[in-house]
């Protein structure tokens, strides 16, 4: 579904999972069917150029199907190391992150279990130049000695703002219940082992293994493009075909019904966590789509109405993450006065009338539109537009993006959504969020919070954490 | 400015910040907003225009012309309590505007800036004449009943910036640099003003919304000319009549320092200089040195022609407020990691050298791209770019601001630099936040 930006962001997964329960089998693989604009180069690489109005940016942005703990032993962190360390690393005296800020952009890394992000957002008049660089640096991923000190020293300190955030902790919780092994089972910024037993040879290795051209989609979304020439420019700099790792299996676990603590941060919390459909079943997780919006839409969902009631203090998040073999919805409740227990059962209460039986006809017809125009509105800018083509190249389905439509809505996702019914959600609702969920606390941290905790909305670029 | 974007240039640590500004001729190297229309209805609104076909969605900012400088000591926070009673008043079948545009998975808001409340909707293009129908029913009448949970909600706002020590130095820079005018009182009033606030101050305020000259709709994304008329047609009763300009405020000279105590883990400071309006000459200008003070976290950014010593330590950011007249530039620092009386010298003299060392053109260089950058990736959203195109509108350039101010950007030069640097940055206020328990 949709990808939040921000530190809250970050455990978000996608992923090849081996699924132990018989309801969730996992669909043969099949070459997934592009979306409109998307072309694969000879040597496996994946390219999408799309031409948006509104703004004059252009988001630039290279997604790598890989995984953050690891090929061989787990080593939890050692994709976000890597990604770190080939931004820092300086090719002809520049890094690629000292060329995104002299032209006026913005870089990020995001890293997901089963895949990682590096994109820039930049001017449309320096469009050209930074698709380039961003291409050269990626596609041939260099690590050198400087590059890596900076990776680690950065890695540290997304380690430390990450260990503060009770909602990064809480996912944690959440993925580390529901699957037993695997990249999914593991923190993506990994700990302190991570920072004092990977070398660089650890990195470049990794990096030899995730940064080949069929584990990769190069996406370029914005204004003033001319995608014919970007289209021409991208392959001219793709690198020969090469052998990737394999993507390891993360098995699903069988919810145990304890309460898992997930440790200390900033503020307490609690969050509830259910498995959900493959992506491959776009009917149920277009379904499930609805009922995250119908349920956690910040002012609008049924769950994110019922804590602000019970608890104004509360934050609250929620959503249903689309995933190659098996999706996940979460909610979690944190920095509240309220007892997570309590907490829990307000947001048990709100899901209820999802669960007792079909909507009625017209409110179900007015929560269908309005879950299109969020949908929507959550897919406008260029960065929006660009994540949505990456992450759904990594869940191996990229046709069925949301954003991958037109003035008309045509399109996979439009299509499943214009043909859900109430009775459809129902059965999901009932399939998935009737099923048993796991549920993670973290508990205040006893000493002050980190001046970092005074500034509402803040948001990390490159460097952070998302 | 609105509260939500300072909010966030300030979580930033960042002059990252921008938003809307002006324009010229286009430079050689400048990237282009979309064609834009304007029309201006026989009352004087102007309806201003930019098709966006992405997507079946569209926005509009609705400028209305009374903001916070036409709040008086007595009404602090009545700008922000009559958007919120506009905002829940039932418009349609008893439903509140809110709940109206939310139910159809649209959004509305408001931002209270200086000189103008804005009014913003996003939602398909569909119900976007109807929705602004019934702001402007809203806007017209807006509910008493609805008028104590609005003051309610506004004071626990401010309750809440009282908390964040960026926040509470801003309020302190603008306390001083603002005296006389009601861009002096925090955003949402001061909880004695709130208090004594009256259904009548509430009608009163919105009152002075009924101008059709000062009103500006400014409207993004898939819009057919019939859209964009029907929109405008929602504005055409409005009396035909130009709002009374505020009252003009005098750029503070003496130099202040102030100390507020809060609940907050480190000092906090800011320091506070006068800076040209959005639609001066020098605004530009003032955008390259915002870049180059630095993007938050580059602790570097003031270490030019030190010899290599870091700049500030504690540097947090730089907040450019160019929609108040005159304009402010506020540096922050949080003490949180060192001595911040140190890193307050360290900023002041990174000023003194801007001020009067030569500019490498390296430096220059680099500052007019970064502040190009950071015009251009202001506006990636519907949101964005209806409020660009309306401060556009209301620009001596009209729409063609948009990419004029490009073009002035890329022409900026170190002597302006400099010239500009000697006439704003100084006569700082210097605005500090202690925790409870710190004395200075």
């Amino acid at each position: 579904m949709l990808i939040p930006r921000g530190i809250v962001a970050a455990l978000v997964f996608s992923g090849a999972l081996s699924l132990a329960l018989p309801a969730l089998a996992v669909a043969p693989v099949a070459a997934p069917t592009l979306a409109a604009g998307e072309s694969i180069l000879s040597d496996g690489l994946t390219v999408a150029v799309r031409r948006a109005t509104l703004s004059p940016t252009a988001a630039l942005e290279v997604w790598i199907i890989s995984p953050s703990d690891g090929y061989g032993e787990p080593a939890p962190g050692i994709a976000r190391l890597a990604a770190l360390s080939i931004i820092a690393t300086k090719v002809d005296g520049q890094s690629l992150r000292d060329m995104v800020r002299d032209d006026g952009g913005q870089l990020m890394v995001s890293v997901f279990p089963s895949s990682t992000e590096i994109s820039v957002l930049a001017p449309a008049n320096a469009a050209d130049q930074l698709a380039d660089a961003l291409v050269a640096r990626v596609l041939h991923p260099a690590i050198d000695a400087a590059g890596f000190r900076d990776g680690k020293l950065r890695l540290a300190e997304q380690q430390a703002v990450a260990a503060s955030e009770p909602d990064v902790l809480l996912r944690d919780g959440i993925f580390a219940q529901l699957f037993s092994n695997g990249p999914f089972h593991a923190s993506t910024y990994g700990g302190p082992d991570t920072l004092r037993s990977l070398n660089m040879s650890d990195a470049a290795t990794y990096a030899t293994q995730a940064y080949v051209p069929s584990n990769e989609i190069v996406v370029v979304v914005g204004g003033g493009l001319d995608e014919d020439a970007l289209n021409a420019r991208i392959a001219n700099a793709a690198p020969p075909a090469a052998l990737g790792g394999s993507l390891p299996a993360s098995s699903l676990a069988k919810p145990s019904g304890t309460t898992y603590n997930a440790g200390f941060a900033d503020t307490g919390g609690v969050a509830l966590g259910w498995i959900g459909p493959s992506v491959s079943d776009e009917r149920t997780s277009t379904a499930m789509d609805f009922i995250s919006d119908y349920l956690t839409r910040p002012d609008y969902g049924l769950v994110a109405k019922a804590v602000a009631d019970a608890d104004p203090q509360a934050d609250f998040n929620g959503q249903f993450i689309t995933l190659r073999t098996a999706g996940v919805f979460y909610v979690t409740v944190t920095g509240g006065k309220r007892s997570a227990d309590a907490m829990a059962g307000v947001v048990r209460a709100a899901m209820k009338p999802l669960l007792d039986g079909p909507l009625p006809p017209q409110e179900f017809s007015r929560a269908l539109e309005a879950f299109r125009v969020h949908t929507l509105r959550d897919t406008q800018t260029p960065q929006e537009l660009a994540d949505n083509y990456g992450w759904y190249f990594a869940q191996g389905a990229p046709a069925y993006a949301p954003s991958v439509t037109d003035i008309a809505l045509n399109g996979d996702y439009y299509g499943q959504a214009a043909a859900l019914t109430a009775q459809a959600v129902y059965e999901a609702a009932k399939t998935y969020l009737g099923a048993t969920a796991v549920t993670a606390t973290v508990a205040p941290r006893p000493q002050a919070p980190s001046t970092t905790s005074m500034l509402p909305g803040v948001q990390v670029h490159e460097g952070g954490a998302r | 400015m609105n509260q939500a974007t300072f909010r966030a240039a300030v979580a930033l640590g960042a002059a990252l910040l921008s938003g809307a500004l002006i324009g010229a001729a286009p430079a050689p190297d400048s990237a282009h907003f979309p064609p834009a229309s304007i029309s201006v209805l026989s009352n004087g609104v102007i309806v201003a225009a930019q098709v966006s076909n992405d997507s079946p969605i569209a926005g509009a900012q609705v400028f209305v012309p009374a903001g916070l400088m036409q709040q008086t000591a007595l009404t602090a926070g009545i700008a922000a309590v009559t958007a919120a009673t506009i905002l829940r008043t039932p418009v349609e079948g008893g439903r509140s505007l809110t709940d109206t545009a939310t139910a159809a998975g649209g959004a509305v808001a408001y931002m209270v800036d200086p000189e103008a409340t804005r009014f913003q909707v996003e939602c398909q293009t569909s119900a976007l004449p109807r929705l602004l129908a019934d702001l402007a029913r809203a806007m017209a009448a807006p509910d008493p009943a609805q008028f104590a949970a609005a003051r309610s909600e506004v004071s626990a706002a401010a309750a809440d910036d009282e908390t964040n020590p960026a926040l509470v130095a801003y309020a302190m820079v603008r306390q001083v640099r603002y005296q006389g005018s009601g861009f002096a009182f925090p955003q949402g009033g001061r909880p004695t003003s709130l208090a004594h606030l009256t259904v009548a101050d509430m009608q009163k305020f919105a009152a002075t919304y009924q101008y059709g000259s000062g009103t500006i709709v400014a409207l993004t994304g898939a819009l057919s000319p019939q859209d964009i008329d029907a929109a405008g047609k929602a504005f055409a009763s409005l009396p035909a009549r130009s709002a009374p300009p505020p009252t003009p405020v005098s750029a503070e000279k003496r130099q202040h320092e102030i100390v507020a105590h809060r609940n907050v883990q480190a000092p906090w400071l800011a320091i506070g200089f006068n800076a040209p309006s959005q639609f001066s000459k020098d605004f530009p200008v003032m955008l390259v040195i915002q870049a180059l003070l630095g993007r938050g976290g580059d602790v570097h950014a003031l270490s030019f022609g030190s010899g290599g010593s870091a700049g500030a330590a504690d540097y947090v950011g730089a907040y450019y407020q160019y929609e108040a007249r005159p304009g402010s530039f506020l540096i922050f620092l949080n003490g949180g990691s060192g001595d911040i009386d140190a890193a307050l010298r360290q900023v002041e003299q990174g000023i003194v050298r801007l001020r009067t060392d030569p500019l490498p053109d390296e430096l220059v260089t680099r500052a007019r791209k970064l502040a190009l950058g950071d015009y251009y990736l202001s506006v990636t959203s519907l949101s964005d770019a209806a409020w660009l195109l309306g401060r556009s509108a209301s620009s001596p350039d009209g729409v063609g601001f948009e990419n004029a101010l490009a073009a002035r950007i890329s022409a900026v030069s170190a002597a302006d630099i400099q010239r500009v640097a000697r006439q704003y940055l100084a006569d700082e206020t210097v605005a500090v936040v202690l925790p409870v328990t710190a004395g200075r």
